[in-house]
């Protein structure tokens, strides 16, 4: 793995306009992608995670409005490039796997036509054998059995995971460099949850693709992710390896999320976030999850914390890291199970 | 398919044969005999008609002669009053061309135009030819069509003089089909409106729905991700408005056709109550029917061959 | 601001020393918790009547509506004439206003084609200083023809009498007649749409909720029924019944019913499988509560809406049963027989035409945009977006 980086943005603000006013989604978001690696991006939902990689696709909605910032790709910025150059790497170079295989579906085309469609754009004179070929070979690649005659199939003849494989066939039709993964697994059942990620590690490792990972399940987030940021009301709150933030959490956002987390050991009670993200047309002054922190400080309703830079890798925009802060107590659940982890490796 | 194609035509069978009854029932029902109040009617012709219309049989036996009539030998009564002793069917005959050709040209004019517009209208969502559009909708959805026709029928035609005031049956084509424009323009307005409303709900649901977005995210242009996905997508459901809005046509050019003296079925129809000849009149609403019902069936199907869900025996709306 | 990362073994002064004091940790209960609600919860229908308000055009169409539902009420008693008293010798008398006739509109004057110049001075053939202006000179075999205004009220000599909307073929007054026939027709309207109603959520209901083989039957009955244009239903029907009110309305109800019934099955089919209702069951609620009481309210905005639509839909199709020659029977007026009775002197008089149309037109805008703004509002999905 070189360290090579090969998307990364800086300082990304976006507002949509509303009836009401500006919703202020992505608030200074800045993270790198590095080529190879797989990053997660945590949050729930409404935390301005989709939006962020919507604006990297170049299909945000019309009333949204980038307020400041960069996404560098390819030694230029993204934001300020034409429909025309975004249309040379929309697909073929960044692809896009959706939430809901369902509604991503044309539901009156040929599940075939639809990967051709995209085949065809990378090469327009291919042939129609030819592109049937290479679709077929390309559903069999994410595990579509029988993929000859499921080739002129409907998506409503696929079942849900199924789904899901065209969706992943569809993305990795022009052979892009950048896999995004916008949750998805959550529409899926359970079983099937963790063969589609299994199909996503194997076809990066074979692709040697660099995946941007959206998800609000921090379970999943755990088989998948080498670096990991949480983000919470537009911003992204804490940064770090997939080791630092599971076993060193720092802010109190990052915590409450592993301890909510259910897994097969825990025996104590999980526990859940109270209240609700803030309205994000008036963010809050100072730090956006202080009405929801137990351990709140005065200073987290006066002033936006920066960035505390704990190790090389880790970075959280937490006051409870200052030095004068009293030290953040962690959730009971998660000091147990952080204490199991490291016993058992 | 197969089963869906026989379910629907049996259907079809099922209300072709229920509304030949109704009418068989209806013309027995209408008050006063067929020719009771004809002074000019010897007695010995009155029964000969009688004699020959089965009036003098039991009700069973009329209404099994009345639907073989129909089915078998295209016999669908004779004239009473219009022109006595002619064959219904045959005046029908007469009177097809005419409508059709007026209803036929209002759709094929109303379905680009709607599409266009609603097109339009999608695209530009809220802004000023959105708006335009909406309002312009509104006004042919609202007014009726016989006010269109009587607006049409006094300013371009009668006050400017642009037009003529009466359809041209006798003059050469290019004549006739000036006298026709008026008449397809009244039809026009409502259907040109209620395709544009459909088009631009379903268009505006399509372009924010996912696969948009995929299609996008493929690589797509705009432009092509509208023509490949969102615009079929949309079209397809037209379908279902399609029978809504032909009927309406036709009932429409019932009044249109009478405005206009367009020597068509909905002239006859009117004609026909006015002169209290009975079975011309069930004659032309069964013809009404069939081709109501034909349409629906026509729909229905193509419907089926459109949406592969349909077609394929999906269950549900997916 | 946001943005600056300090490194956590450096920090610059100007973190570093931020005072002890604004590192205390607040209180659990001083800051909310789980947020209670701050607003009061609106009711889905106030919710609803409040974003109606908010539509103009909706609102527009409100008050048109009602000035127009007014006038049928009372516009027939204004008029110093009855819809149905006849004056032989004042027939097709234009429009006449107090008032408007001073600034020149509705001032009762008409224009004779055709006559002799030279008569114009013969005041047994003008009376009363009827002339108001000529035009349109020409000349025709030796004869000077013009085009003659006059004042029709002093032509007839009835100068003391106002029409306002003029009068018919048999000289009966028009305003009351409009108003009359206004009145008429909204009466149609509202009976078969209220029927239509009735036996929609009835037969709706039924098909709905026990579903099934019962519910398949019954849909294949309204399909048929559907097969049919209202066209040929309504025609059957008046031709066999008669042409009165009663059965216009009920012909309007041979098939009004069956898209409310269609409707609400389709509510019924959703909510019969949802949880609450079958909790509800299972708790032994007897089928007619669980009808009335649980699923049936979830589709009141859709029936509301459902009448508001239909009722221009009947109202058209009185009109047009009155075209074709099956309209109310005389000398019971309504819109449609106002409308086909003034078609057949259009040109001539075309004041009889224009009085009901504009009537007409207006209403069934007023009442699509009223139909239109309530479906808006009534719609759950929208509800709270604005």
């Amino acid at each position: 793995m070189d360290n090579e980086t090969i998307l990364s943005v800086n300082d990304l603000s976006i507002s949509f306009k509303t009836l009401n006013g500006m919703v202020r989604a992505v608030r200074g978001v800045s993270f790198d992608l590095k080529r190879g690696e797989t990053v997660a991006i945590v949050g729930e939902s409404g935390s301005g995670k989709s939006v962020t990689i919507k604006a990297v696709m170049g299909i945000l909605a019309g009333n949204a409005v980038i307020d400041s910032g960069s996404i560098m790709y390819g030694g230029r910025d993204l934001i300020k490039a034409s429909e025309k150059d975004y249309q040379s790497i929309r697909g073929s170079k960044i692809g896009l796997i959706f939430q809901d295989p369902l509604s991503a579906l044309n539901p009156i085309m040929k599940i075939g036509r639809q990967i051709t469609e995209a085949l065809r754009l990378s090469d327009p004179k291919i042939s129609r054998a030819d592109a049937r070929k290479k679709a077929v070979e390309l559903m069999e690649s994410v595990g579509i059995t029988d993929a000859d005659r499921r080739f002129d199939q409907y998506p409503f003849q696929f079942s849900g995971g199924m789904r899901q494989r065209v969706v992943i066939a569809i993305a990795l039709a022009r052979d892009p460099e950048i896999l995004i993964c916008d949750e998805p697994t959550t529409a899926l059942d359970v079983t099937v949850q963790a063969r589609i990620l299994d199909l996503i590690n194997e076809i990066k490792q074979e692709r040697k693709l660099s995946v941007i990972f959206i998800t609000h399940d921090m379970g999943v987030v755990a088989n998948v992710a080498d670096r990991i940021n949480v983000m919470y009301a537009g911003k992204i709150v804490e940064k770090g390896t997939a080791d630092e933030i599971f076993l060193e959490p720092a802010h109190p956002y990052t915590q409450a999320l592993l301890a909510a987390m259910p897994d097969l050991e825990t025996s104590e009670r999980l526990m859940s976030i109270p209240g609700t993200p803030p309205n994000m047309i008036f963010p809050p002054k100072g730090d956006a999850f202080a009405e929801r922190n137990a351990h709140a400080l005065e200073i987290d309703f006066e002033e936006e914390p920066p960035y505390f830079k704990i190790s090389d890798t880790h970075y959280a925009a937490t006051w409870a890291l200052h030095p004068k802060a009293p030290k953040l107590e962690m959730p009971e659940v998660l000091r147990n199970r952080i204490a199991r982890i490291k016993e058992e490796a | 398919m197969g089963k869906y194609v026989l379910k629907r035509v049996g259907l079809m069978v099922l209300s072709l044969f229920i509304i030949i009854s109704v009418a068989f029932f209806a013309l027995r029902l209408i008050p006063g005999g067929p020719y009771d109040d004809d002074p000019d009617l010897a007695p010995e012709a009155q029964a000969a008609l009688i004699a020959r219309m089965n009036l003098d049989k039991p009700l069973p036996v009329q209404y099994v002669l009345f639907i073989k009539g129909i089915l078998m030998e295209n016999n669908w009564g004779a004239s009473l009053k219009l022109r006595p002793g002619i064959s219904a069917f045959d005046i029908i005959k007469e009177r097809v061309p005419a409508t059709m050709l007026l209803n036929i040209m209002s759709l094929l004019i109303s379905l680009p135009l709607g599409i266009l517009a609603g097109t339009l209208a999608a695209l530009y969502k809220s802004k000023w030819p959105d708006a335009l559009i909406s309002v312009l909708v509104i006004l042919c959805i609202s007014v009726p069509s016989f006010i269109f026709a009587t607006l049409l029928q006094y300013f371009p035609a009668y006050r400017w003089e642009l037009f003529p005031l009466l359809f041209n049956a006798t003059g050469n084509t290019a004549a006739r089909l000036k006298s026709m424009i008026l008449p397809v323009m009244a039809l026009s307005f409502g259907p040109i409106a209620t395709v544009c409303r459909y088009l631009r709900g379903e268009l505006i649901e399509t372009l924010s729905s996912e696969y948009m977005l995929l299609a996008r995210t493929k690589g797509l242009k705009r432009a092509q991700a509208i023509a490949r996905h969102a615009f079929r997508n949309s079209c397809v459901p037209l379908a279902n408005i399609i029978i809504p809005m032909f009927t309406n046509i036709m009932g429409g050019s019932l009044v249109v056709e009478t405005l206009f003296s367009v020597p068509g079925i909905g002239t006859l129809i009117v004609d026909s109550i006015n002169t209290r000849d009975y079975t011309v009149t069930m004659a032309a609403l069964l013809f009404y029917s069939f081709i109501s019902v034909m349409t629906i069936l026509i729909v229905d199907l193509s419907y089926g061959l459109i949406d592969p869900r349909i077609r394929l025996g999906a269950k549900g709306n997916e | 601001m946001s943005n600056r990362v300090y490194d956590l073994k450096n920090l610059p002064p100007e973190i570093a020393d931020i005072p002890e004091s604004r590192f205390r940790e607040v209180p659990k209960a001083d800051h909310v918790m789980d947020a209670e609600f701050e607003t009061v919860a609106r009711g889905f229908f106030k919710d609803a009547m409040f974003r109606l308000s908010r539509n103009k055009a909706a609102v527009v169409a409100f008050v048109i509506l009602i000035a127009l539902i007014f006038m049928a009420i009372v516009g027939p008693s204004m008029s110093p004439y009855s819809f149905n008293q006849q004056f032989t010798e004042y027939t097709f008398m234009p429009p006449r206003v107090q008032g408007l006739e001073k600034i020149g509109i509705l001032d009762g004057s008409y224009t004779l084609k055709n006559r002799a110049l030279d008569s114009l001075g013969d005041s047994s053939k003008y009376p009363n200083d009827c002339i108001i202006s000529y035009s349109n000179e020409r000349s025709v075999r030796g004869t000077t023809l013009v085009d003659v205004k006059v004042n029709y009220y002093k032509y007839v000599g009835c100068e003391d009498k106002y029409f306002w909307l003029g009068t018919d073929e048999l000289g009966r007054d028009q305003w009351a007649r409009l108003w009359r026939g206004t009145r008429v027709s909204l009466i149609i309207a509202f009976a078969a749409v209220l029927s239509d109603v009735v036996i929609g959520v009835v037969y709706g209901a039924i098909a709905g909720y026990y579903g099934g083989r019962l519910d398949l039957i019954m849909m294949r009955i309204c399909d048929i029924i559907n097969a049919f244009p209202n066209v040929v239903i309504c025609t059957i029907f008046i031709l066999v019944f008669g042409s009165g009110m009663r059965a216009m309305i009920l012909a309007l109800i041979v098939r009004g019913w069956i898209p409310t019934a269609r409707m609400i099955r389709s509510q019924f089919l959703r909510f019969r499988g949802r949880e609450y209702v079958m909790a509800a069951q299972t708790m032994g609620v007897p089928n007619r509560a669980l009808i009335f009481r649980h699923i049936l309210p979830n589709s009141i905005g859709p029936i509301i809406t459902r009448t508001m639509i239909a009722i221009p839909d009947a109202i058209f199709m009185e009109s047009f049963m009155a075209y074709i020659g099956l309209g109310l029977a005389p000398p019971e007026p309504s819109i449609g027989t106002l409308l086909s009775r003034g078609q057949r002197v259009l040109m001539q008089y075309p004041h009889l035409t224009l009085f009901p149309a504009l009537t007409i037109s207006v209403l069934m805008i007023a009442f699509n945009l009223f139909g239109n703004g309530l479906r808006d509002a009534l719609d759950p999905t929208q509800r709270g977006l604005d």
